[in-house]
């Protein structure tokens, strides 16, 4: 099998390309350690297409910078790559052009594409005497979004793969004599093991000159080479290698520059519509004020159009696989275990699953479209200096900011952030902010208890939750992995409309995805919640289910957060909404009124029961049509009101639900992001501080006496999880400096 | 020179780094701010500590505390 590796800088039209080439039959590859994905696909029989991350160069001096160019580097210099596609923004010609000279010295077959050459305004550019200068490679232009181009390049591709099957070509050195020289000489003292290292030799010597380490090479052998070499050249350059080599690569491409970009215009200045709008957006003032907003506004969108639809799914889920399931298993008269493992197991675990796809997708949606209009560099420039309090980028504010309206697409959100410890503090924070599910269980126990001022509760909520999330944030980035922050370059990209069938096409692959490597755990998990609650037992003098029986056991655990023992569904409350945080309310409404019942009676003609149903959610889909919830609601009031007896109890019930745990799906999603031991710490830690303020709060309202007990044990607790935690990513860290970004 | 130096529109070219980070030194040069490359001063947001620059063709932020590092001359027009 032979490999092709896709390169470019970021936003240069890699992916699409590569979507066009290999017609999506795309498989992700993860990679040990790392969640950067890195798609991989066959272009035909014995080609394969690796589309690697966009990287604006491929040398490093360190391990310290970015996960995706690192990625990408260790990729070209560690893995048999057979040819290099390397794909040029033509807006952006001189920048694009420095990681082909790069490339070039890798000594492979490589192809070069112009990208977006139609979308130039005011310069054209000469291929042709491009191509002479970069001899012996071939040049096309292209534009990604014709199919004819696409055409010419697979014709490139195939014709190129069978005249270069071994044919050494010659790099372009863009060095002078002296640097040509000191090249030679450590690429002699090189000793390589052949079967290691696939990567030319050339490449390796200058990445070693300019100072910069590859995975799996040793240099302390050539500490002597490298010193001549450093010493006879800095006499005269008076500056270090790295720059010496750097220089000499734009010198290079500033020569032949004159020769391919025909300037119409003298100066290309900044697109006037970009300027206008980056007064606006980047205003010292102004830019947050218009980041809340935009925010907000795709907030609503994204959960309006979700929430609508996931009635729908989870409406469809129930009718067809649990009735369905159970009118079919019920006709065959098949044992109970086994209706129970499918009907709620499986069946329960399914329609889960489904009410995340609508939101997961939506949100999807809405941060692609910010993406490709080319605000979040804006928003990153707005937020940074408030996120470096935590230690943490800018960038990290969007999935932040995401988590209020769900908390499993804020936390894949995270994968924006360039290092993994950024990615863990955020994804750690992120359950903290109030989610929509949440929001859900707050309005009715507001509403019940606060008629007068609901919302003040509710915006309390709100702010502890900012509030915890910005301690934790602290208290990770002080104590549990210290790191400095990245230093930040970011390209502000000029604004674009954004290509809906791009965006829709990608949310559509990342949802699926989702539901691909989060969904079966969500299924899992979900449904043992769910056989528990199906199966019932004699339990002093009643049939109870498991799950009730649990609920009323471990209830003197919730006394110290002010759940008496008489109200024990609320502790089942609490277990069910692990599953899904807006199952607290049903679970509450159901138990208050007898027992949990999933399903009470089977439909007796089940295709008009399926088609009532459906209907009704559909009817949803109608704008401002609405169910009527009332008769539910004033039952389950009245209920809320004879269970809780006193309102400093329902404010500490009310604050442990937003903190004690984030939801199995965020959970799940958290820890294939990072891994199960930084997922187990989000639990233990947000329990543990759910318990601590749910605790205070008793206290202070009313001077409980037994609690001080709680809040001690709390605090202990809190302070061996830090402890634990410190070292585990102590370990985390020795651990990954050595075989860290270990390609397949 | 510093880059916080100068005001919005005016012009300068890197001559030099000062110590710093290698990473960072790394990744400006790749962006195109090697000794000799010509940059335009866009934006100097004190508020947000942010510069944001012009350079070959491309608009760039840095932090104004990091960009410390690039040693600039100013260039009269």
């Amino acid at each position: 099998m032979k490999k092709i590796a896709l390169l470019g800088n970021p936003n240069c039209g890699k992916t699409t390309l590569f979507n066009a080439l290999t017609k999506k039959r795309n498989k992700v590859a993860n990679w040990a350690g790392v969640t950067v994905e890195v798609a991989t696909a066959a272009y035909s029989k014995n080609l394969e297409i690796i589309d690697l991350p966009g990287c604006y160069s491929i040398c490093h001096a360190d391990t310290s910078g970015a996960i995706d160019e690192m990625i990408a580097a260790n990729y070209l210099f560690n893995n048999k790559v057979d040819f290099i596609v390397n794909i040029i923004d033509s807006s952006n010609l001189v920048r694009s052009l420095y990681l082909t000279t790069q490339l070039l010295e890798l000594e492979l077959p490589t192809i070069i594409i112009v990208n977006k050459v139609d979308l130039l305004k005011n310069t054209t550019i000469n291929i042709e005497s491009l191509a002479k200068s970069l001899k012996p490679y071939a040049i096309i232009s292209a534009c990604t979004n014709d199919p004819k181009d696409i055409i010419n390049i697979k014709h490139m591709l195939e014709n190129k793969m069978l005249n270069t099957q071994k044919q050494k070509l010659k790099p372009i050195l863009c060095f002078s004599d002296e640097i040509k020289n000191c090249i030679e000489k450590v690429q002699q003292s090189l000793a390589l093991d052949e079967a290691e290292i696939t990567a030319s030799k050339q490449a390796i010597a200058i990445n070693i000159l300019s100072g910069n380490k590859i995975k799996n090479i040793k240099t302390e052998s050539l500490y002597n080479t490298l010193d001549a070499c450093r010493k006879k050249l800095q006499i005269e350059s008076q500056e270090d290698m790295d720059i010496v080599i750097a220089q000499a690569r734009y010198d290079f491409i500033k020569s032949i520059m004159p020769k391919i970009e025909i300037k119409q215009k003298t100066e290309k200045e900044n697109d006037p519509v970009t300027k206008r709008l980056d007064d606006i957006l980047t205003h010292k003032y102004l830019g947050i004020i218009s980041l809340m907003c935009i925010m907000y506004f795709l907030f609503f969108f994204a959960l309006s159009t979700a929430s609508s639809v996931q009635q729908l799914f989870s409406n469809i889920g129930e009718v067809f696989l649990i009735t369905g399931t159970a009118t079919i298993l019920n006709k065959l008269n098949s044992p109970d275990i086994f209706n129970i493992f499918l009907i709620h197991g499986l069946g329960q675990g399914i329609t889960t699953l489904l009410s995340f796809i609508p939101i997961v997708f939506t949100m999807f949606y809405s941060i692609n479209f910010l993406e490709e209009t080319g605000y979040m560099p804006r928003a990153a420039f707005v937020t940074d200096r408030l996120m470096r309090i935590l230690h943490l980028p800018g960038k990290a504010f969007i999935p932040l900011l995401i988590g209020f309206s769900c908390n499993v697409p804020a936390i894949i959100a995270t994968r924006t952030l360039e290092t993994k410890r950024d990615r863990i503090i955020a994804g750690i924070m992120t359950p903290f902010m109030l989610c929509n599910a949440r929001l859900a269980v707050f309005a009715i126990f507001a509403s019940t208890f606060f008629p007068t001022y609901p919302s003040v509760i509710i915006f309390s909520l709100y702010i502890t939750g900012v509030i915890v999330a910005i301690i934790t944030g602290f208290i990770l980035c002080r104590f549990i992995i210290p790191g400095d922050i990245q230093p930040l370059i970011m390209e502000l990209p000029p604004y674009q409309i954004p290509k809906q069938k791009t965006i829709i096409a990608n949310s559509l692959t990342k949802t699926v995805k989702f539901c691909f490597r989060v969904g079966k755990y969500i299924v899992g998990l979900s449904g043992i919640i769910s056989i528990l609650s199906s199966v019932s037992y004699e339990y002093h003098g009643a049939t109870k289910t498991l799950l009730e029986i649990i609920g009323a056991n471990i209830t003197p655990m919730f006394n110290g957060i002010g759940v008496s023992n008489d109200n024990w569904p609320a502790s089942v409350a609490i277990i069910a909404g692990i599953v899904a945080k807006e199952t607290v309310i049903i679970t509450l409404s159901q138990l208050y009124n007898g027992s949990l019942n999933n399903i009470t009676t089977l439909p007796s003609d089940f295709w008009a029961y399926a088609i009532d149903n459906i209907q009704n959610s559909f009817m949803l889909l109608v704008p401002f049509y609405k169910a009527s919830h009332n008769e539910i609601n004033s039952s389950l009031q009245a209920n809320l009101k004879m269970f809780f007896t006193n309102n400093s109890n329902v404010i500490a019930y009310l604050f442990f639900n937003l903190l004690y745990m984030p939801c199995i799906s965020t959970i799940i999603t958290f820890a294939k992001e990072t891994n199960w031991r930084w997922a187990m710490f989000s639990a233990t830690w947000s329990l543990s501080i759910a318990y601590l303020i749910a605790s205070l709060i008793l206290k202070l309202t009313n001077m409980a006496t037994e609690n001080i007990l709680v809040i001690s044990v709390t605090v202990i607790a809190i302070a061996l999880n830090i402890i634990i935690s410190k070292r585990i990513a102590q370990k985390e860290i020795k651990n990954e400096s050595g075989h860290e970004f270990n390609s397949n | 020179m510093s880059i916080n130096n100068l005001k919005p529109g005016s012009r300068a070219t890197v001559f030099g780094f000062n110590q710093g980070s290698c990473t960072y030194k790394q990744k400006l040069m790749s962006m195109g701010l090697v000794p000799g490359a010509e940059f335009i001063i866009s934006k100097l947001s004190p508020v947000n500590d942010m510069v944001e620059i012009f350079i070959n063709g491309f608009s760039l932020i840095l932090r104004r505390s990091e960009a410390e590092i690039l040693k600039i001359d100013k260039v009269c027009m």
